[in-house]
């Protein structure tokens, strides 16, 4: 859309930026195309993590309310279907004997959430960045890493339609996020004694 | 003064009612258009040709190699390709990197055709490719900007009237390269590119005229039209 319009809709951009600009990401992602690892492994999520919201007043601009949590659960649940022998979601971190069964207890959580919108980037996309924090531990409840995956996403804007820029440049940045999850999972393993280093044939790049 | 001899004068017969309205749309769908310039390339590296059971994929190389592929001109290639009539099919782009999640994520797709083998390697990769007939991956780079402009408007009103005075003008230009891939050769088959260049102006005498020169579109038709020659026409150019 060239600029002329652009500047044009602006003057008519007041009536709906003065609303607020609120937002859920899709909560549906593919499950990947790997061998799983010989790996089973508990999912923990906290209510912080399962209930995360971000919210930010650009002044000048609109303020966004961005609801991620159903989408967060949704990537780590979709991606450990799939990339582990078998996955499990717990209600609390399991310890002792109910830790047992499990070769690692997963606990991922949102470290940091930014965004730029193209008034701030002076481009015509909308960005996003997340940088997530996993947290691996032992069955007998000790802290092998605490790994960090940063995820960035991209969308061109859409005339008088931001909100769907920014949850397709969001949807993008956890789809980044899922993929650094899928092929850096084994070198993580690997580096933390979870699996040997001769285990399974890499998946990752 | 020689005079007309009237009995000779036969008046024309009569137009049809509303006859003025047939010409108005055309002028102004004319009136409404900038000037477009177009250049195409092709460069074919191997034979192609598609059969009926095969199909494309069209994707747009990654952002982080910093491509800004405009979605709505993605959108356009895919559109027109798969309603021509005598097209190939079209094998939905958002789909097919579903399908082979993760390894067409902007993060991880393959950035050469020399990554295609350590891709197709990979478990599972090549059987769902091979389940779904993809035959070509159309990688399409490039984006429209605004490269010039200038001129300037103003606009009053009162209470009884108003109007704009000026006149605005603006380039663009869209520069967009397709590389086809034939997966089953496991070869890169070549390329066609387009550039386009449009002018647009709105002058404004009271109203402001827009004429706005369709750039991306313009770009869009012209890559549409030279990859479906690309493809289907079997002997290397």
């Amino acid at each position: 859309m060239h600029r002329y319009f652009i500047r044009v809709a602006l003057l008519l951009v007041p009536l709906a930026v003065g609303c607020d600009q609120a937002l859920t990401v899709p909560n549906t992602f593919p499950e990947p195309v790997v061998e799983p690892l010989p790996l089973d492994v508990a999912l923990y999520f906290s209510d912080e993590f399962t209930n995360y919201r971000y919210q930010e007043n650009v002044p000048g601009e609109s303020a966004w309310d961005i609801e991620l949590g159903k989408a967060n659960v949704a990537l780590f649940e979709s991606v450990s279907r799939r990339l582990f022998r078998s996955a499990t979601r717990v209600a609390s971190r399991p310890t002792g004997p109910a830790a047992a069964g499990f070769n690692a207890i997963i606990e991922p959580s949102v470290a940091a959430f930014e965004f730029s919108l193209p008034s701030q980037s002076a481009t015509e996309q909308y960005s996003v960045w997340i940088r997530y924090t996993v947290k691996i531990f032992r069955s007998d409840g000790e802290l092998l890493t605490a790994w960090n995956i940063s995820a960035y996403g991209e969308s061109g804007s859409t005339l008088l339609r931001p909100a769907r820029s920014m949850q397709q440049a969001t949807l993008l940045a956890l789809r980044d996020a899922a993929a650094t999850l899928t092929v850096g999972f084994l070198k993580e393993a690997r580096a933390r004694g979870i699996l040997p280093m001769e285990n399974v044939d890499a998946p990752a790049p | 003064m020689p005079q007309r001899p009237d009995s000779h004068w036969r008046s024309p017969p009569p137009l049809p009612a509303g006859y003025w309205r047939l010409p108005v749309p055309l002028l102004l769908a004319l009136a409404a258009t900038g000037c477009v310039t177009s250049r195409v390339e092709e460069t074919k590296n191997t034979a192609t040709g598609i059969s009926d059971d095969e199909s494309v994929v069209i994707l747009a190389t990654s952002y982080h190699q910093g491509n800004k592929t405009e979605a709505d001109f993605l959108e356009c290639v895919n559109d027109k390709l798969d309603g021509a009539r005598d097209s190939f099919n079209i094998y939905p782009g958002a789909k097919f990197r579903d399908d082979l999640f993760p390894w067409f994520e902007p993060r991880l797709m393959p950035q050469g055709i020399e990554a295609l083998p350590e891709l197709l390697a990979r478990p599972g990769v090549a059987q769902r490719i091979s389940e779904r007939g993809v035959r070509y991956l159309v990688w399409v780079k490039g984006s429209t900007e605004r490269t010039s402009g200038g001129g300037g408007m103003s606009c009053a009103a009162s209470t009884v009237g108003g109007g704009c005075f000026g006149l605005v003008w603006w380039e663009n230009e869209g520069s967009y390269e397709a590389t086809v891939w034939d997966l089953k050769k496991g070869q890169n088959a070549g390329g066609v590119s387009t550039d386009v260049r449009g002018t647009s102006m709105v002058p404004a005498l009271i109203i402001p005229l827009p004429f706005v020169a369709r750039t991306q579109t313009a770009a869009c038709s012209g890559l549409v039209r030279e990859l479906r020659e690309f493809i289907t026409q079997e002997g290397p150019s």
